[in-house]
C-alpha cells in the first residue's frame, strides 16, 4: 500500500476522534465545574464522578490513538 | 592518528545531542521490539525475559524496598510525616471505595488489591523518566494486569455478596440484559489493557520525536509529566476502575435484591387483597 496513503488514514482517524473529544471532556468539565460552584458542598462527589467520564471519553480518544500506530506499524 | 578516548565520546555525544541526529522511524521501530532480551536458563527451562519484564522486576524491588522503609516505626500517637501520607492514601481509597457503592468493610477487603495495582502501575510507568522502557510499553503487560483484575472483580464480587447476590447483579435492570451483562466482562479487561497501552505507548512514541528534534533539556521537563504524572493519572485510573466495577457488582445486587423484594411483597399483598 502506498504509504502516504496510510499516514493521511491514520492523521485522518487521530485528528477527528482528538477534536470530538476534545469537545466531549470540555463540555464535561464545564457542567461540571458550574454544579461545583452551585453546589460547593457536594463538589468532591462531582470530581470523582467527573474524572470517570473523562476517562471514559479519553478512552475513545485512546482506541483512535492505537488504531491509528497500529496503521502506521504494522501496515 | 587514532582518536583519543576523550575525542571519541565527545563525538558520540554530539552524534546523541544534535537535532536530527537519529532517524525518528527507526528509533521508535527498534524500541518496539517486543522480542526477548534473553534467556533464563534452568534445567531443561528457558524463560525469555523482555525488557518489560526488567522494567517490572525493578519497580517491585523498588516498592518492596519503599514499603519495608514505610511501614518502620509506626505509632499510634505522635505519628511521623510518612505515616501521615500512608493514612492518606489509605483513607483515600477508601474514600474510592466507598463513592463506588460499597461499605467501609467491603472497602478494607477490596483496598489491598486496587491499591497494590495502582502503586505497581504509578512505579512501573515511571521508572521511565530513568531511560528504562516503561513495561506498560508491551501490551502483554497492560494484558495481563486487565484479566487479573477482571478476575478479581468476579472472585470478590462472589466473595463479598455470594453466589446469588452475584447473580443478581448480572440481571440488575432486566432479567433480559443478562447476555450483555456477561459481555460486559469481555470488553472490561480489553478497555483497560488498551487505555493503559495507548496512553503509555502514545506518550512513549512524541517522547522520542521530542527527543529526536529537540534532544537538550525539554525532554527530561516533558519526561517528568509524561512519564511521572501520566503513570500516576494511569495507576490511579486503573485503581479507579477497579474499584467502581467491584462497586458496580456490590450495588447492582443491593438493587436486584430490592426490586425481587417488592415484586414479592406486592403478591403478597395481592393474595392478602383476594
Amino acid at each position: 500500500m502506498d504509504k502516504a496513503l496510510i499516514a493521511f488514514a491514520a492523521a485522518i482517524a487521530i485528528s477527528i476522534v482528538g477534536a470530538i473529544s476534545a469537545i466531549g471532556i470540555s463540555r464535561v468539565a464545564s457542567k461540571a465545574f458550574e454544579s461545583m460552584a452551585k453546589q460547593p458542598e457536594v463538589a468532591s462527589n462531582i470530581q470523582t464522578s467527573l474524572i470517570a467520564a473523562i476517562v471514559f471519553i479519553e478512552t475513545c480518544a485512546i482506541y483512535a490513538l492505537v488504531i491509528a500506530l497500529l496503521l502506521i506499524f504494522v501496515f | 592518528m587514532p582518536d583519543s578516548f576523550a575525542q571519541k565520546f565527545l563525538k558520540t555525544l554530539w552524534e546523541h545531542l544534535r537535532p536530527g541526529g537519529r532517524d525518528i522511524g527507526e528509533t521508535i521501530r527498534s524500541s518496539i521490539n517486543f522480542a526477548p532480551r534473553f534467556y533464563i536458563r534452568i534445567g531443561n527451562l528457558s524463560i525469555p525475559v523482555t525488557s518489560s519484564m526488567i522494567s517490572l522486576v525493578l519497580s517491585v524491588v523498588i516498592l518492596t524496598v519503599l514499603g519495608l522503609w514505610l511501614r518502620r516505626g509506626l505509632k499510634k500517637y505522635n505519628i511521623t510525616g510518612k505515616q501521615a501520607l500512608v493514612e492518606k492514601l489509605y483513607l483515600g481509597v477508601i474514600g474510592l471505595s466507598e463513592g463506588a457503592g460499597m461499605n467501609r468493610k467491603q472497602a478494607e477487603i477490596a483496598l489491598p488489591w486496587t491499591l497494590t495495582m495502582g502503586l505497581y502501575i504509578f512505579m512501573s510507568n515511571a521508572i521511565a523518566v530513568a531511560e528504562f522502557p516503561a513495561a506498560a510499553m508491551n501490551p502483554a503487560m497492560p494484558l495481563a494486569l486487565a484479566i487479573f483484575s477482571v478476575v478479581f472483580i468476579i472472585a470478590m464480587g462472589i466473595h463479598l455478596v455470594g453466589f446469588k447476590g452475584f447473580g443478581y447483579s448480572l440481571i440488575d435492570p432486566i432479567p433480559m440484559l443478562l447476555p450483555f451483562n456477561i459481555l460486559d466482562y469481555l470488553i472490561k479487561p480489553v478497555s483497560l489493557t488498551l487505555r493503559l497501552f495507548g496512553n503509555v505507548f502514545g506518550a512513549y512514541i512524541l517522547l522520542g520525536f521530542i527527543k529526536t528534534v529537540i534532544p537538550l533539556i525539554l525532554p527530561s521537563i516533558l519526561g517528568l509529566w509524561f512519564d511521572v504524572a501520566d503513570g500516576l493519572i494511569q495507576g490511579l485510573i486503573f485503581m479507579y476502575l477497579t474499584t467502581t466495577y467491584l462497586g458496580e457488582v456490590v450495588e447492582k445486587s443491593e438493587h436486584t435484591a430490592e426490586r425481587l423484594a417488592q415484586k414479592n411483597q406486592k403478591i403478597k399483598h395481592k393474595k392478602a387483597q383476594v
